[in-house]
């Protein structure tokens, strides 16, 4: 396990940098990401749908005048089978290929878990899933465009997207994009669903997570301050 | 199509809507019903529901999401000359095929202008239409031409067709025999040609013998054959050609139509009013929303709701409790189209120069696929130019592409301009796409049905859905169903 050992070796010194830094000059502040529906602690049926609303305030800008277009704004709701136990606040870092996703133009045509102008990433990632060239054909279907794979609609091509960001994206639909325990949803606000991989157990329920996708100045980090986990205990089953 | 069935459609059609009643209503109103329903969307299958609501005395609020109201029936002047235009959505009208749509036209005093050549429409015949085929032009001349055909690899068969039709009548030569079998198109089931679902119409062409150049230029990949079979036999009882018909666009723009549907329903429309939540039970419907510059929810309760926003967005607003599990499907699965129109404006008429009649051709490069001319409808000598392209590239990269591709010596077109509806968060999207193979059973006909109190219309929602007509029938359909109710 040597590279772990070099890779936290890594961490140790990029931490001892930053905190270098931090002495030399004010902490570069995150965004302030606050989920301000649903209530922290509230409850929902199994399979219902509940509405969120984001606010993000960045760098002097906020999503409340647009400054922060709601593009920027991505929620995850993870199942969890305990909502109670301290696991169920702790947020995964956000995929950086969703990075590239909300800031290029994808979602105005697909959406993480139905169809809209193209398929979902859900059915991409089902319909590739262990096929082991898969991840290089999408990430050129990505970059180059693609017509006839699915339907009749076609989709652009994404010169904004370098070889290394198509790859990780197309390496996250194929990984991630079918995932029963985490759905997106993308934009300040709108619905998402209670839905759980398996059957629930009574404490089970989703952790919402919310996210600014937006440019991040120099040096920052996506670290977020503010309510941007809640945790929603489902009912019923 | 016999004439007296297509009278007999149309009268059908009638009885579905009430404008010829404008007068009537303001002379004697009907008696206010005790119904309320409240309209989601104010795009134009939305205006046309409350306005049709509203002629039979109900009780209507249109709640928009968004400032302005038209959704994806825009007309754009921004960065063009002399009060031109360009319609970004909605591109044109047909005749026949919007006997519903020029009701309204005629009740509300709107004009149209002829619009040939329409979204690469091939009437009007032989009107200088030029087609690239492997890198090569034709022109409508060359095409007709059996020497020119077999070259291409049509087969016998389809050359002898070809002399006595035109090449967009080539889905009636392989469909034949199925159209005939299709006595009710009023659905796609229960015509002899149930096991038509499991496959797309492009095996169907093939089985039927088509060559492989006939089904290049037919299509049908991923297009369940059922579905594209009774979408002809539907066009064949409205009396609809193959080729689009007779095209046309509102003079003004298309816009001038939910802008006349606007005016009649007055401040019963409210923008900026994006629902945030749906409740219903068999008494009625609760709905959650916010008010121009306005956090607070507000709510407001009616009989019912018609959902007149494209399914994608529809989603992001929490029914409860949940639609059926068929209705969630169709809500879930239904793909739209998304496609942005490229609009040049050029100082002058330049393909005279060069030659040619018209500036109607279609092309092989993967930036542009389409160009055509705006009929002339604001006192300017400029022109304005529409083209097909992928959504999301810049309108400079599609001209650039023109250019490369054009056959003539020089052009004039001095902007490019484009309307990403990619980034519209409210009516990204155009009309439905055809249903997959093996997907049919499961949306129709609850793509049609309400879910309790919740009714839908939209372009999806009609036997056939084909542009604003599709909208504004299954409006008025559904209008008539909640009197009814
Ligand atoms: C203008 C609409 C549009 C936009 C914008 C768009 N797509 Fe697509 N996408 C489609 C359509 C339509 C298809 C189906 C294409 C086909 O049938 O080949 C598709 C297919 C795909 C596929 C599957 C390709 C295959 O080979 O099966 C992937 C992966 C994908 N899109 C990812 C993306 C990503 C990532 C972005 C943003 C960088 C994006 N799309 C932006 C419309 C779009």
């Amino acid at each position: 396990m040597q590279f772990k050992v070099l890779a936290s070796f890594a961490v140790v010194l990029a931490s001892s940098l930053t905190a270098a830094l931090l002495r030399a000059a004010p902490p570069a502040p995150g965004p302030q990401v606050d989920i301000t529906s649903p209530a922290d602690h509230s409850r929902l049926a199994w399979q219902a749908r509940g509405s969120y609303t984001v606010t993000v305030a960045y760098d002097g800008k906020s999503t409340r005048f647009d400054e922060i277009p709601s593009s920027n704004v991505l929620l995850a709701a993870t199942f969890v089978a305990d909502t109670d136990a301290p696991a169920a606040r702790r947020a995964a870092p956000l995929p950086e290929a969703l990075v590239h996703v909300t800031q290029s133009n994808c979602m105005g045509c697909h959406d993480f878990n139905a169809s809209s102008g193209g398929p979902s990433f859900a059915a991409i990632g089902k319909r590739y899933a262990g096929q082991p060239t898969a991840a290089a054909t999408l990430a050129a279907h990505i970059r180059n465009g693609s017509r006839g794979a699915w339907g009749s609609g076609s989709m652009p091509p994404h010169p904004d997207l370098g070889p290394a960001q198509a790859t990780a994206i197309a390496d996250w639909i194929l990984a991630h994009g079918a995932d029963p325990a985490v759905r997106y949803y993308a934009g300040k606000s709108g619905s998402f669903r209670m839905i759980a991989p398996g059957k629930p157990g009574p404490r089970a329920g989703l952790m919402l997570s919310a996210y600014y996708t937006g440019p991040l100045k120099s040096g920052a980090t996506r670290n977020a301050s503010g309510r941007n986990v809640v945790v929603v205990t489902g009912t019923g089953s | 199509m016999e004439r007296r069935t297509f009278l007999k459609t149309v009268a059908a059609g009638l009885g579905a809507s009430m404008i010829g009643s404008e007068t009537l209503a303001q002379n004697a109103p009907l008696p206010r019903s005790a119904k309320k329903v409240i309209v989601a969307g104010a795009g134009i299958t939305g205006l046309c529901c409350a306005y049709e609501l509203m002629q039979r005395g109900i009780d209507v609020t249109v709640l928009e999401a968004s400032g302005r109201y038209g959704g994806h029936v825009y007309t754009g002047h921004d960065g063009l000359s002399d009060g031109l235009f360009a319609d970004y959505g909605a591109d044109h009208l047909t005749r026949p095929g919007y006997e519903q749509f020029f009701r309204y036209v005629d009740a509300f005093g709107l004009k149209v202008v002829p619009y040939p050549n329409a979204e690469g429409s091939p009437l009007p015949a032989n009107g200088g239409q030029m087609t690239m085929i492997g890198g090569k032009f034709y022109s409508e001349t060359m095409l007709a031409d059996p020497a020119t055909q077999r070259a291409l690899g049509f087969n016998d068969r389809e050359v002898a067709f070809l002399a006595r039709h035109p090449w967009y009548e080539l889905p009636a030569l392989f469909l034949a025999d199925h159209l005939a079998r299709f006595h009710d198109a009023s659905g796609p089931f229960g015509n002899g040609c149930d096991d038509l679902d499991a496959i797309d119409l492009d095996t169907l062409y093939a089985r039927q013998g088509a060559s492989q150049r006939a089904r290049d230029y037919l299509g049908g990949q991923h297009v369940n054959a059922l579905y594209g079979v009774w979408r002809f036999a539907v066009m064949r009882e409205r009396g609809i050609p193959l080729s689009e018909g007779e095209t046309f666009l509102l003079d003004g723009g298309n816009e001038e139509m939910p802008k006349a549907f606007a005016a009649r329903l007055g401040d019963r429309v409210r923008l900026a009013h994006p629902i945030t939540a749906i409740e219903h039970d068999t008494a009625g419907v609760t709905v959650t929303y916010n008010a121009y510059g306005n956090d607070t929810p507000l709510t407001m309760h009616a009989d019912y709701l018609v959902n007149c926003i494209s399914l994608p967005v529809f989603r992001r607003i929490p029914v409860t409790p949940a639609p059926s599990a068929a209705k969630q499907y169709v809500v879930d699965n239904l793909t739209y189209s998304s496609h942005p129109f490229f609009v040049f404006e050029a100082e002058t008429k330049f393909w005279l120069d060069d030659g040619f009649k018209t500036l109607a051709m279609s092309f092989e490069h993967p930036d542009i696929s389409q160009i055509w001319v705006v009929p002339e409808t604001a006192k300017s000598s400029r022109v304005v130019l529409k083209a097909f392209g992928p959504g999301g590239l810049s309108p400079q990269r599609v001209l650039a592409a023109f250019r490369e591709v054009y056959p003539g010596k020089r052009d004039t077109i001095v902007q490019a301009l484009t309307w990403d509806w990619t980034k519209d968060s409210f009516a990204p999207t155009c009309e439905m796409d055809p249903f997959a193979p093996g997907t049919l059973k499961q949306f129709w006909p609850e793509i049609m049905k309400p879910d309790g109190r919740l009714y839908f219309a939209g372009t999806y929602a009609d036997a056939l859905s084909r542009g604003m007509e599709s909208c504004v029938r299954s409006a008025a359909r559904v209008a008539q169903e909640i009197a009814d109710a």
